[in-house]
């Protein structure tokens, strides 16, 4: 609850401050932006590792394969990180830069699920046999 | 000399002590000489042993079920932290679709396997029953009906292997790849030709089981006669419990108990209880996986995985396909085996 509180307060003193510096210094307005974002995204990732390691003790506890979950925990923190880089661009009007981000983060996505699209087929396959 | 007595010299001079029980059917009855038993013994140690089986055949189903959760439980709390529209998020379902896929079709496809190892035990073993009970009904005077009843069982059943091997498995495997595909697309783009594809599957085992039971009913071989609320009953259970064809068995069990109670030679009861024995194991796997992924296709809308829960149920209803083949094949074995001690 704490956590937050301070993660509220500090996105507020951040956009405050963007939009005071935005007429006269838009770069240092973007920066602090950024900045916001990166320490707001590193309190938040405080409560997904938890959550986290959690999922990863039930899948040991229930012996499930790890290589079933490698690829979505790759897929999300890769989301997690085009969409902070993405949105802060299109908040420095830079749209198209964040569409590129986002669709970096899109292929980087399934390149990491290249391997899980690889048992699937290889399954499919050994059966069609 | 007693009944019991004529019907063993019976069943050892029609050679029937040769016939090969497959060693499955054994271990179910824990150890016991199922050619010794009565049919109500031979049914409640079946019963005893499917009892201490079954808390192994639910650890085996729990793994990909709770394998299929964590994944929807992980790409629900993704979406709740991110906006719908965002590119990179639309990615994570079919990461999600895959991991399941993976998960739960390694698992369906070994009991394909073995679900056809099952009908093909069903219907070596009947045969070779069916042709002792023929020889033994041909001894008893009643040739012609030995031999056209043999026919009838014989010609339903390769029917029925031939329809699963060519038609059902390739219609089986290709409303799961439509399933997995319309899960990792989205919008139910798919979801038509996959209920198209089950229906087929279960409109194709319907007839040939609704055959099956009119021909012999048709032909006199069985009689009606059954108590008419056993029979109401016992399609009810079977009708709830047996998914996708539960409904076209339901009505075939009219015939099996209108002929139990001429269940009375030692060759019937063996085959009987061998053919139960023999099929109540890949039932069981079979069942107890449907039952479990149905629950968690359920509660999945609950952990936000929407998409991904109706791909388990998808996946669940692959099992009951596979089910509703293994019970036909044994309740079509059952009923030859019935008709054809009933002479």
């Amino acid at each position: 609850m704490d956590t937050v509180i301070k993660v509220a307060a500090a996105g507020l003193l951040a956009a405050v401050a963007a939009l005071v510096l935005k007429k006269d210094n838009p770069a240092g307005a973007f920066l602090i932006a950024l900045a916001a974002g990166v320490v707001i995204v590193g309190a938040a990732m405080g409560f997904i590792s938890p959550i986290a390691d959690f999922l990863r003790s039930l899948a040991d506890a229930a012996g499930v394969a790890p290589e079933h979950f490698s690829a979505l925990y790759k897929a999300l923190a890769i989301s997690i990180v085009s969409y902070v880089a993405a949105e802060s661009c299109k908040d420095a009007g830079e749209k198209a830069v964040g569409g590129y981000i986002e669709l970096a983060g899109g292929a980087a996505a399934l390149y990491v699920s290249l391997p899980l699209m690889s048992d699937v087929f290889s399954l499919l396959r050994s059966f069609l046999r | 000399m007693n009944e019991q007595t004529i019907y063993r010299e019976q069943y050892v001079a029609s050679g029937a002590e040769s016939i090969e029980i497959p060693a499955e059917a054994y271990d179910l009855f824990g150890g016991a000489d199922i050619n010794s038993l009565e049919l109500d013994e031979g049914f409640r140690l079946l019963g005893q042993g499917i009892g201490q089986g079954l808390g192994g055949y639910f650890k085996q189903a729990a793994l990909p079920a709770v394998s299929a959760l964590m994944v929807v439980l992980l790409c629900g709390m993704a979406e709740t932290m991110f906006p719908e529209r965002e590119r990179t998020m639309k990615v994570l379902p079919l990461v999600g679709t895959l991991a399941i896929t993976a998960a739960v079709c390694g698992d369906l496809f070994a009991l394909v396997g073995s679900g056809r190892s099952a009908v093909e035990t069903l219907s070596t073993f009947s045969k070779s029953l069916l042709a002792t009970l023929a020889a033994t009904g041909a001894a008893v005077g009643a040739p012609g009906g030995a031999s056209a009843r043999y026919l009838a069982a014989i010609v339903f059943s390769d029917a029925l292997i031939t329809v699963i091997d060519r038609v059902l498995i390739p219609a089986l495997m290709a409303y799961v790849l439509v399933c997995v595909a319309d899960a990792a697309i989205g919008g139910d783009t798919l979801g038509g030709l996959a209920k198209f594809l089950k229906t087929a599957v279960v409109t194709v085992l319907t007839l040939i089981i609704t055959g099956f039971t009119i021909y012999l009913t048709v032909s006199g071989i069985v009689a009606g006669g059954a108590d008419a609320l056993t029979i109401k009953a016992t399609k009810t259970v079977i009708s709830n419990t047996v998914p996708v064809v539960g409904g076209a068995i339901a009505d075939a069990s009219e015939t099996v108990i209108a002929s139990t109670r001429l269940v009375k030679n030692t060759t019937g009861v063996v085959g009987i209880l061998a053919l139960a024995a023999i099929a109540v194991g890949s039932f069981l796997r079979l069942g107890v996986r449907y039952l479990v992924l149905k629950t968690v296709g359920a509660v999945s809308p609950l952990a936000g995985g929407g998409r991904l829960g109706k791909l388990i149920e998808n996946l669940a209803g692959a099992f009951g396909i596979l089910l509703g083949m293994i019970a036909a094949s044994a309740l079509m074995a059952l009923i030859a085996v019935v008709a054809m001690i009933s002479l």
